[in-house]
C-alpha cells in the first residue's frame, strides 16, 4: 500500500499532490491539513480524536522503509542537503588530503571546510564550530581555524607538494611531522606569505616571540612555502634583533621551495623585555 | 518516494510514535524502561533539544550536530566516504 493510500486511511479527502510530508505541531493553527507547494503539512496539535492520531503514529513508524529510510527533523534535514552539496564542491581538496592525513583528521577537515563555506557566506558559525570542538578537541578546533583562515588550499597543499617535489613521492613522512607541528601548535606559528616584506616579518616574529612569551611558551614554528620565503626567513632569522633572542640554533626542517623552523628564545621574560599585552594584540 | 520531515514543535510527537519519551534530565528514554537512555549508533545518548530524527536499521536514533550528520550523509550515500 502507498503512502498516500495509507494516509487516506487516516485523513480521508487527501490530495496526492504533496511529495514531502511535514509533520508538526502548531497550536496557533485550527487547520489539521495544509497544502505547501509539494509539501504536505500536517499539525498534530488540532488532532483531538486518540484514535487518529495513534493511526498516525502507526504510520510515522511503519514508515521507515528502505525506499524512506530516514524521518528527519526540518533543520537537520536543511544541514544535510546543504552539507552534501557543498562536500561535492570540496570534493577535489578532500581526495587530495584523504591518504596524506590521519583519518580523523580527514573528518575534521570535511566539517571544517563546510563551516568554512558556511562563514564564506555570511551564515552563522557559532554552532557548527562547537559541534566540531565537542566531537574532536582541541585539534579539531585548531584544524577548523587553519582551514577557516584558508590554510588548507593557501598553504598546506601547497607545502605538501613542495615537499614531494623536493623529497619524491616517499616523503609523506616529512610531509606528517610538519604537519603535526602545524596542527598541534598553529596558535603559535607564523605562516609567511609572498605579500609580506622583510621589515613586516621580522616584526610580526619579534611581537610574536612577545606574545608567545608572555603566556610562558619559548618557542615559535615559522612555516614559508616558495623559494623567495626561503630565502626571506633564512635571512630573517639570523639578524642580530632576532638571533639574539635565541637559546640554541633554529632548528630546521628545509627544502628548495619550503621550510619549517622552531626557533627557541629566553623565557620567562626579563622584565625589561617584557610588554603588555594589550600592546602586543591588535 | 514520499519524504518524511518534521518540526521540532513536533519531536514529542515523533519520538511517541516510537515508545520513547524524555528523562527528568531532557534525555531520550525508552517510554517502557525509563532508566535507559536512547543511544546513537556510535553509542551516544541523545538530549531531547538535540534528537534529529530516525533512521531504518532497526531503529537508527540521530543527532543534530554536524558530525552526526556527516556520518548520516556517508551512511545515505551509495557511494561510501
Amino acid at each position: 500500500m502507498s503512502f498516500f493510500d495509507q494516509l487516506v486511511k487516516i485523513f480521508p479527502n487527501l490530495k496526492n499532490v504533496f511529495s514531502t510530508i511535514k509533520i508538526l505541531s502548531d497550536n496557533k493553527s485550527s487547520k489539521t491539513i495544509i497544502y505547501n507547494g509539494l509539501v504536505l503539512q500536517i499539525n498534530t496539535d488540532t488532532i483531538t480524536d486518540p484514535d487518529q492520531k495513534k493511526a498516525l503514529q502507526d504510520f510515522v513508524r511503519k514508515s521507515l522503509q528502505p525506499d524512506s529510510p530516514l524521518i528527519i527533523e526540518n533543520e537537520s534535514d536543511n544541514l544535510l542537503e546543504e552539507f552534501k552539496a557543498r562536500d561535492l564542491q570540496h570534493k577535489s581538496l578532500l581526495e587530495y588530503f584523504r591518504n596524506k592525513i590521519p583519518v580523523s583528521d580527514y573528518h575534521i577537515l570535511r566539517a571544517s571546510l563546510f563551516l568554512k563555506s558556511q562563514l564564506d557566506d555570511g551564515k552563522p558559525t557559532e554552532r557548527l564550530k562547537e559541534d566540531i570542538v565537542l566531537k574532536y578537541g582541541d585539534r579539531g578546533r585548531n584544524i577548523a581555524n587553519l582551514c577557516s583562515s584558508g590554510y588548507f588550499e593557501s598553504f598546506i597543499k601547497p607545502l605538501s607538494e613542495k615537499i614531494i617535489h623536493d623529497f619524491g613521492e616517499n616523503s609523506l613522512t616529512q610531509f606528517s611531522e610538519i604537519y603535526e607541528v602545524i596542527v598541534t601548535q598553529s596558535p603559535v606559528a607564523i605562516f609567511v606569505n609572498r605579500w609580506m616584506s622583510e621589515e613586516e616579518l621580522k616584526a610580526k616574529i619579534l611581537k610574536q616571540i612577545a606574545i608567545n612569551r608572555h603566556y610562558g611558551i619559548n618557542y615559535l614554528n615559522i612555516h614559508g612555502i616558495s623559494r623567495e620565503n626561503v630565502r626571506k626567513i633564512s635571512k630573517i632569522i639570523n639578524e642580530a634583533e632576532i638571533s639574539n633572542e635565541l637559546l640554541a640554533l633554529p632548528e630546521i626542517i628545509q627544502g628548495p621551495e619550503f621550510v619549517h623552523i622552531r626557533i627557541i628564545f629566553k623565557c620567562p621574560p626579563l622584565p625589561e623585555i617584557e610588554q603588555p599585552l594589550d600592546l602586543l594584540i591588535e | 518516494m514520499n519524504k518524511i520531515i518534521f518540526d521540532k514543535s513536533a519531536r514529542n510527537f515523533i519520538l511517541e510514535a516510537f515508545d520513547k519519551t524524555v528523562d527528568s534530565d531532557g534525555y531520550v528514554v525508552e517510554k517502557s524502561i525509563l532508566s535507559q537512555r536512547v543511544l546513537t549508533k556510535d553509542a551516544q545518548e541523545i538530549r531531547f533539544d538535540e534528537f534529529a530524527g530516525i533512521r531504518k536499521g532497526s531503529e537508527i536514533f540521530l543527532k543534530s550536530d554536524l558530525p552526526s550528520i556527516i556520518e548520516l550523509s556517508d551512511d545515505l550515500s551509495p557511494e561510501r566516504n
